[in-house]
């Protein structure tokens, strides 16, 4: 008798153990970012903080795996034919939205209309042919051309090609934000108090794949109970309250405390995936319509003073050419040569060849944005020390973002793009965007780029894109910088990647 | 004094017709759009320019002014551009925190400030009295929002005893939402208790003065009966009236607290609405304000008539 009691006693408590280090099921995950969207529905903007929270409630046909591959996650496959117009998508049967209704073609039809008259670029909107249900669980897109980036786009979270039930697509329609936020994600939408939180609960019927988890694919398990994200516009409460252990993760941090911050053993740092730096130039209208001045204020940037004024110690940014990141399968050193060169005399002379007379060139500065403004600060004294007579207009972050759509109200502004991990979502690319870059040659490679199948064909033209870049410079690119975030030790299964996610992690006691 | 009633009404909706239209001109005069940070930086003008027809922001602006009037008229302030909810209804939930936040800095500033008066005007000129007001006027001295910081970084992150900032509603916890609520109490309340604590110290210096205290210490009475219960009755008449100023403007300067303590109050209401452009939102937390302002005057006035039956309403 006493031993089996002692027998079950010690399987008890290898059962504990064993439970003390795999993954624990429950708790309130509390994430603090640095502002608040507006709304979280996919389709409608490319602001970050709308995919950090909706993509716990949505998802799409395709996702990235860690190579940012596209891989199926609602889809179950696809077939192409042989001319590469037709994409025959079938979809994963048995998978529910959280208002209990199956998931089926006519959701994914309405959705990914409205997605290509809201979230698509106007490379692949103008490409689409058609989107129509061949199924109950399969939809064929028909193309005007190839596109072998296609996966790629209905992959890609940014202005995603979320799948939303059909009735909450139609209630929106194009003109107005979705106001239903139901999903298939591991998580449902369970309340929003502005100004304040945020709430997502773990969806108990969630239909997961069943790969191994793979970046953004792969299986899903929502371990948490909830996730509450809260907008916390303080930087330094953000720093002190993952600290203090109220919150468990927060985003963005001040550079300024990594040192104190990565003394503390119950918090980790991390450095997220590269950002990058760049100079705006109005190529559309102005003064900087002259490419000659275009390119000797290229040849003026010092970035190295740039980047160590604007972010300080080395860690938090890197010198780079490319304008995709190093970490993805584009980068090119194709702008080598003119990038960083730091040439004042060249700068001197391309700008007496370039008939300048000395009229004001406005540089517009968003004063409240550290970036914008140090960098300004710093540019516009590199900038006159070849000459140019830059007149730096400050603003509110409101006005400077309408003045910067009125081309006529500046020549030059500082700016900065996340991660992207396909050349197409530059937006300084599109022509009708600030800035104006209107370039016959860009135009037609970049159809090129986007229905070439081979990677390595395609590469070749990003390559001459770039150098267009360098030739024609619609922009002057800095660098690429890390913003700094951290994270409480207890929050595991926290997988480093570009877009942020809470799915596959959990909290050890 | 009905027709004075219907005077003051009538003021009154002058008073916040003129309001409306200044608040309405100035929000739409100042540069800035809300659908860039609606639709993000990344919107194309073509974008931008759709959004804007669709909310009617590019609409004349007199043709915006009378939809204006004509929706305050019927007690409509509007919908959030940004949140698409009614303003109304965000006043309502924002109410809670500001005034709990107003209310507990308000006892803090009452609990700290009359005893330190007290015991300065009662050892005036000793080191306690110098201590004392040192301490008031360093307290009033350091702005609210860095003695807020300083506050987190000590109780929040030293001593973990308190939330470092956020807010929990009364109905959730009433434990909760004190513990949430103490340290931007005691940010907000100590410099008015500093004010207090000057405003209490002088009137009962002056008291302690007059003849009647001379007379009632005379009479035998123990010096703590002299002091609380004759002296310090009368001290407070004018400290009353620094609090109730005080209270007002703590309701004021409650904005920066609710930006560092992360509470969703009027106050960050406000500030959120004006950095975003939420025009309507704007527009609407000030009608409120100017009409909360204008009932209670109104409603003062018409008191003081029934309270004092000398004041003539001719």
């Amino acid at each position: 008798m006493h031993r089996r009691m002692l027998l079950i006693l010690v399987l008890l408590m290898g059962l504990v153990a064993i439970l003390a280090t795999g993954q624990e099921s429950g708790g309130q995950l509390v994430v603090a970012l640095e502002s608040e969207p507006s709304t979280l529905d996919m389709h409608w903007s490319s602001l970050n903080y709308i995919r950090y929270i909706a993509s716990h409630i949505n998802e799409q046909l395709f996702t990235q795996d860690a190579g940012f591959r596209a891989v199926p996650e609602l889809a179950a496959g696809f077939n192409v034919s042989e001319d590469g117009r037709i994409y025959a998508i079938q979809i994963r049967e048995g998978v529910f939205f959280h208002n209990g209704q199956e998931l089926v073609a006519d959701d994914v039809v309405a959705s990914l209309e409205r997605w290509l008259g809201r979230g698509a670029t106007g490379h692949i909107k103008n490409n689409v042919v058609s989107i129509a249900k061949s199924g109950k669980y399969e939809v064929t897109i028909t193309l005007l051309e190839p596109m072998g980036f296609l996966p790629t786009a209905l992959a890609v979270r940014r202005k995603g090609a979320a799948i939303y039930p059909a009735s909450v697509v139609e209630a929106a329609g194009t003109g107005d934000k979705i106001t239903e936020y139901i999903g298939t994600g591991p998580y449902e939408f369970t309340e929003w108090v502005p100004g304040s939180h945020v709430l997502l609960s773990r969806y108990a019927d969630y239909s997961s794949r069943t790969e191994e988890p793979n970046g953004y694919g792969g299986r899903k398990t929502a371990y948490l109970d909830e996730i509450k994200f809260v907008f916390v516009t303080e930087a330094s409460v953000r720093a002190v309250g993952v600290q203090a252990g109220d919150y468990h993760f927060a985003m963005p941090i001040p550079n300024d405390d990594y040192d104190r911050i990565e003394a503390n053993p119950d918090v980790i740092s991390l450095l997220s995936a590269p950002r990058m730096m760049w100079i705006l130039l109005n190529a559309g209208e102005g003064a900087l319509t002259n490419r000659k001045l275009r390119q000797a204020i290229q040849a003026a940037v010092d970035c190295e003073e740039l980047l160590i004024g604007v972010f300080g110690d080395q860690q938090f940014w890197r010198l780079d050419s490319g304008i995709m990141w190093q970490e993805t399968a584009w980068w090119t050193d194709a702008g080598a040569s003119r990038y960083n060169s730091f040439d004042r005399d060249f700068a001197r002379q391309l700008v007496a060849e370039s008939g300048y007379a000395g009229e004001p060139i406005r540089m517009i500065v968003s004063a409240p944005e550290a970036l914008v403004l140090n960098g300004s600060i710093i540019l516009e004294q590199q900038l006159k020390s070849i000459g140019l007579n830059i007149e730096a207009i400050e603003y509110d972050v409101a006005t400077h973002r309408q003045v910067k759509k009125d081309p006529s109200m500046w020549e030059i502004s500082v700016s900065d793009s996340t991660y992207r991990t396909h050349p197409s979502l530059h937006i300084h690319l599109n022509k009708d965007w600030d800035g104006g870059w209107h370039n016959a040659a860009k135009e037609i490679l970049v159809e090129a780029l986007l229905t070439e199948q081979d990677q390595d064909a395609a590469l070749a033209i990003w390559r001459a894109i770039e150098n267009l870049y360098y030739d024609d410079v619609p922009i002057v690119k800095v660098g690429d910088f890390y913003d700094y975030i951290v994270y409480r030790k207890e929050v595991k299964g926290f997988a480093e990647l570009p877009e942020l996610f809470f799915w596959n992690v959990w909290l050890e006691d | 004094m009905a027709t004075y009633v219907f005077r003051r009404l009538a003021a009154a909706v002058l008073t916040m017709f003129v309001v409306a239209t200044i608040v309405f001109t100035l929000m739409n005069l100042v540069p800035g759009d809300p659908v860039f940070f609606i639709l993000g930086e990344e919107a194309l003008l073509s974008e931008v320019e759709a959004f804007r027809h669709q909310l009617g922001l590019d609409r004349p602006l007199g043709v915006r002014l009378l939809d204006w009037y004509s929706d305050l008229a019927r007690g409509d302030l509007g919908e959030s551009l940004f949140y698409g909810v009614p303003v109304l209804r965000m006043i309502a939930q924002r109410l809670e925190p500001t005034l709990l936040v107003t209310a507990m800095a308000t006892l803090c500033s009452i609990a700290v400030g009359a005893p330190l008066g007290i015991l300065a005007a009662l050892r005036a000129g000793s080191s306690v009295d110098l201590g004392a007001m040192i301490l008031a006027l360093l307290a009033v001295s350091i702005p609210s929002f860095w003695l807020g910081l300083n506050l987190i970084l000590l109780f929040s992150l030293k001593l973990q005893v308190l939330p470092t900032a956020g807010y929990v509603r009364l109905a959730e916890g009433g434990v909760q939402a004190f513990r949430h609520l103490l340290l931007p109490a005691l940010a907000l309340g100590l410099s008015h208790a500093a004010v207090i604590a000057r405003m209490t110290r002088a009137n009962l210096l002056e008291v302690l003065n007059y003849d009647y205290v001379r007379t009632a210490r005379a009479k035998g009475l123990r010096e703590r009966s002299v002091v609380l219960k004759h002296a310090l009755r009368n001290a407070m008449v004018p400290t009353l009236g620094v609090i109730g100023v005080s209270i007002a403007l703590m309701l004021g300067g409650a904005i920066i607290i609710e930006v560092v303590f992360v509470i969703p109050g009027i106050g960050k209401l406000v500030v959120d609405a004006i950095m975003k452009r939420d025009f309507t939102m704007i527009q609407g937390v000030l009608m409120f304000i100017a009409l909360t302002t204008a009932g209670v005057n109104l409603s003062v006035d018409i008191l003081y008539g029934v309270l004092d039956p000398r004041i003539r309403y001719d």
